[in-house]
Formats: structure tokens, sequence, C-alpha cells
């Protein structure tokens, strides 16, 4: 079965999305995702890379899925998928390919 | 777009799960089946739609396999092409659907 | 902080109680239980997946899990911390019990 490679390609930061810093209730300062822009992961047999963030995983495993089953969606490359996290104070967007045995 | 057929293929009770007693709620309702469907009730889902009438959860659980078989993917070595297996997450009373894409 | 959770295997289903008949994949080959055992347990580390557990299980059930990490309650189904989800293997399900671990 095809290993799927995972790219950060944005790492969008508070201040993208408020145009301010983003302040919690308890008055800490929310920081930008750790992850970089450009770094990638290959998920093998559908699985999670070890240390890879659990809520972005749950967030794209369907197009994981997807991919890993052979499916295309419209609109982008064959065996491709843009997505991105659900963290909204500081979304992350990724590139998912399908890398053919 | 292909259309999407639902079956409902089997729901448990949740005597299947836990034995003959069965599941009672902390406020002491006993549990039945899922009442939300009827074995061998069919849906079609047309654009990736959620069927009228359609579980919200169940939807929810099924709708990466439904998407799959949508996008042309198939489950390889595991289910027969365009067709698969899935289960809503319901611990308690379990139902189990069969999915198939119709061709158009 | 966030609890974690202890997920306790309640039940192993089999084909043959979905479909009263063994099931074959396409290759011919039958697909048996699941290799859980009723009983069998794990714990969550910092509300990840715990080492070796099945991964679809685990997306299944990952919602949940973090509705109750986050101290959620489904008072009138299951009490406080407790819930029960099936992974959404339509073939041969498995039902979970999911407890949060309050610290002392």
């Amino acid at each position: 079965m095809p290993k799927i490679k995972i790219s950060v390609l944005k790492v969008f930061t508070p201040e993208d999305v408020f145009g301010e810093k983003y302040i919690a209730p308890d008055g800490t300062v929310a920081e930008p995702c750790h992850l970089k822009e450009g770094q990638e992961w290959i998920s093998t047999d559908l699985k999670k890379p070890d240390g890879f963030c659990s809520w972005a995983w749950d967030d794209f495993r369907k197009d994981l899925y997807l991919l890993y089953f052979g499916g295309d969606i419209p609109d982008t490359p064959k065996g491709v998928v843009y997505t991105v996290c659900s963290d909204a104070k500081r979304p992350v967007c990724f590139k998912l390919e399908r890398l053919e045995e | 777009m292909p259309k999407i057929k639902i079956t409902v293929v089997k729901r448990f009770k949740p005597e299947d799960v836990f034995g003959d007693e069965g599941y009672t709620t902390p406020n002491g309702k006993k549990i039945t089946e899922c009442t939300a469907f009827k074995d061998g009730q069919e849906f079609i889902v047309e654009k990736l739609d959620k069927p009228e009438g359609f579980c919200g959860w169940a939807w929810r659980d099924i709708y990466k396999d439904v998407a799959v078989l949508n996008f042309g993917g198939n489950f390889k070595n595991w289910a027969k092409d365009g067709t698969q297996f899935t289960a809503c997450t319901d611990g308690v009373r379990p139902v189990c659907f069969k999915l198939e894409r119709i061709d158009e | 902080m966030p609890s974690e959770v202890k997920i306790t295997v309640v039940k192993n289903l089999s084909p043959e109680d979905i479909f009263g008949k063994k099931f074959y994949r396409p290759s011919g080959k039958e697909l048996t239980k699941c290799p859980y055992k009723k009983g069998e347990s794990f714990i969550t580390t910092d509300g990840n997946m715990p080492e070796g557990f099945c991964h679809h299980a685990w997306f299944g059930m990952y919602p949940k899990i973090t509705f109750i990490r986050f101290g959620g309650n489904f008072d009138d189904w299951a009490g406080e911390g407790v819930d029960y989800v099936c992974c959404p293997d339509g073939i041969r399900p498995v039902i979970f019990k999911l407890e949060r671990i309050l610290e002392d």
C-alpha cells in the first residue's frame, strides 16, 4: 500500500489571524505552532509518524485515508490533498502526497 | 459524481455487548438497540450530502469511507472494489453499515 | 491539566455476529475476529495513542477521548467521565470502555 508524505506548507501565527497578539484568559500569550515550514514526515500503513501532533493528525486523517485507498479529489493534482489543522488561533497548512510504489 | 448507497446490515443490542444484563443509564433508563435505523434500511448519498433523516453521529463516523468511495478509491484486499463495511462508534449499541458506489 | 483516559476492551464481535456467516476478503482469505482480548486495557499519554494500539480504532474514538480528557460527561448516558465506543470496523467491531483517570 502507498506511503503518504506530509509536508508543512504554511504556519500562521495568532497575529495573522487576529491582527494582534492572542492572550489566553490566564494571561499567557499564544505562540505559533512549533512545526516549521518545509518539515516532512512519511506515514507508512496509515500510521501516525512518531511524535507527530495528535490533534492535527485527527484533523486530516480522513484525507490521508482517501489518498491511501486511491481516491483523488477534483481541482488538485492527482494523489495530492491540501489540508489544514483546526487550531484556528494558529492554523498550519499541510500538503499530503501519495507516494506511488 | 457517483452516488453511494448505504445499507444497514446489523444493529446490535446492548445485551450483545454487555451480556444478559444489557445496559442501563445512570438515571435508570434501559437502552435498546439503535432506534434511528431499521435493519435493511437503505439511503442514497448524492454529492456527499448527508441523506435526510440520517443520524448525525453515525454520519460523522462513516463519512471518511463514503468520501473514499465518492472520489474513486477502493478498499483493496479488504472489501470488493466500490464497497466498504463500516460501523458507527456507539459502543453501547453499534450499527454496522455496508457502503456501495453506484457508478453512473 | 487535561486527564488521561483508560481504554478497556469490553467486547469483540466476529464477522459471523454481523453477517450470520464467515466473511472472506476479495483475495479469498477469511477475516476473523480482531486479536484484542476482553478486559485488556491501555492508558493514553498526554492524550496520545497508547503505544501499539490500533490506529483505526484510535481514529474512531479520538473525539470521545478528547471530550473525556477535557472534563466532559455524558451524565445521562454512561455517567461521569465514562463512555463506551465502538471501533469503525464494520466487519469485526470491537467495543471499548473509556474512563477518565482522576489524579490524586
